[in-house]
């Protein structure tokens, strides 16, 4: 059955156009890569690291574990509207690692559940990180992940229900390497 | 009885039967007013005789047939075309020439900017991901009001409440747990407590 006019038209122009844009934007984004990467990877290697904290989420009070504090108001903040059914976030830990090319690392404020991630370079444009991103529960990768992490946005993992609440992982990208404060909370 | 109009109509055409004529007859001379009745009726059908022939063909009988096909013809026209005027689910505005591109050109667009190819998102992705355990799906979600990407991973089992995540001191300036081929002259970490049993690729 051949095609109305209209709808020709309209399968013609998205053709041309997805052809537009492919032609005007690989070239130019592939032209000053491998000279933006080696300057980048040179400058940045080992200076961005990967910042974790393992988080214990409930939604009454009285569920909340003793011993370990709330996180901070914004972290609070935007885990609560991220996970809409817990109010009370506590730390269980924290850790941080640089990340260095070509070699695996943890972040591992636990270890029963714990994140490994490969770093696989810089971003095109040099500010995220391309990661292979696991999370581990008791000597077992429960995911893995083939990420982008960018400056100021965390990825955060919902991970298995312990007692009365949630365990989570945020995950954040953060300047400074292996220099920098290890307790550093979330931007 | 006074008989009916029909039957003084068939009367006057001569299309009753004998009985019936002989009853008209007869009724006629008894009744007075069926008489002038009669008369009138008798006068009547002589008069359309004489004016109106029996037969008539018809003048111009070619041009009145082609007038005719004609005629047939438009109103079948007529009728397709209003069947191809009939609203669609297609927009009248669509048919405009320009619209189609027009429209391809946003779907293509709105397209590159959902996935974060143009128009500027900065947030973390996950390309891709993959549960080893097939009974745990992993879902994932950008959310643009905490520009946090999220990992949502169902049918994980529930650890017990009393279970022990070893969790790392946080005053060690490493994991004590990361054992990295340590070298003569650097210290070993060693773990402290019950050590679990991971698989090769674990590095504690």
């Amino acid at each position: 059955m051949p095609l109305q006019p209209s709808l020709r038209s309209f399968a013609l122009g998205l053709v041309s156009v997805a052809c537009l844009l492919g032609t005007f934007s690989t070239p130019a984004q592939n032209a000053g890569e491998p000279k933006k990467n080696a300057v980048a990877k040179k400058e940045t290697e080992g200076t961005k690291k990967l910042w974790g904290a393992l988080i214990y989420a409930v939604d009454e009070e009285n569920a909340k574990r003793p011993g370990f504090a709330d996180a901070d108001a914004e972290l609070t903040t935007i885990l609560g509207k991220a996970f809409e059914k817990y109010r009370h976030f506590q730390v269980l830990g924290t850790r941080s690692e640089a990340l260095f090319k070509s070699t695996h690392s943890w972040v591992a404020p636990s270890k029963e559940l714990c994140v490994k991630f490969d770093s696989k370079g810089l971003t095109k444009d040099g500010e995220g990180v391309k990661l292979d991103l696991q999370l581990w529960n008791r000597g077992e990768a429960i995911v893995k992940t083939d990420a982008i992490l960018e400056p100021n946005s965390p990825v955060f993992i919902e991970g298995p229900r312990w007692g009365k609440g949630r365990l989570l992982y945020v995950l954040k990208l953060q300047e400074g390497g292996a220099e920098a404060d290890e307790d550093e909370t979330l931007d | 009885m006074k008989p009916s109009e029909e039957q003084w109509n068939r009367w006057l055409d001569g299309s009753l039967s004998p009985e019936e004529a002989k009853a008209m007859e007869a009724a006629a001379e008894e009744d007075a007013s069926l008489t002038a009745d009669r008369a009138f009726f008798r006068q009547l059908s002589a008069d359309l005789k004489e004016t109106i022939p029996a037969e008539r063909t018809p003048p111009f009988a070619d041009f009145f047939n082609s007038h005719l096909q004609k005629r047939i013809r438009d109103l079948q026209e007529e009728a397709e075309s209003a069947a191809k005027q009939r609203p669609s689910w297609w927009p009248n505005w669509f048919r405009l020439s320009w619209a189609a591109p027009l429209a391809a050109a946003t779907v293509v667009v709105l397209t590159l900017m959902q996935i974060g190819v143009i128009g500027g998102r900065s947030g973390s992705q996950i390309v891709y991901a993959y549960t080893p355990d097939d009974s745990v799906t992993a879902r994932t979600e950008f959310d643009r009001e905490t520009n946090a990407m999220i990992v949502r991973l169902e049918g994980m089992e529930p650890l017990p409440d009393g279970f022990d995540l070893l969790l790392a001191d946080a005053d060690d300036a490493e994991p004590p747990f990361l054992v990295e081929s340590p070298a003569p002259s650097q210290e070993t970490f060693v773990f402290v407590g019950p050590q679990p049993q991971y698989p090769s690729d674990r590095p504690y």
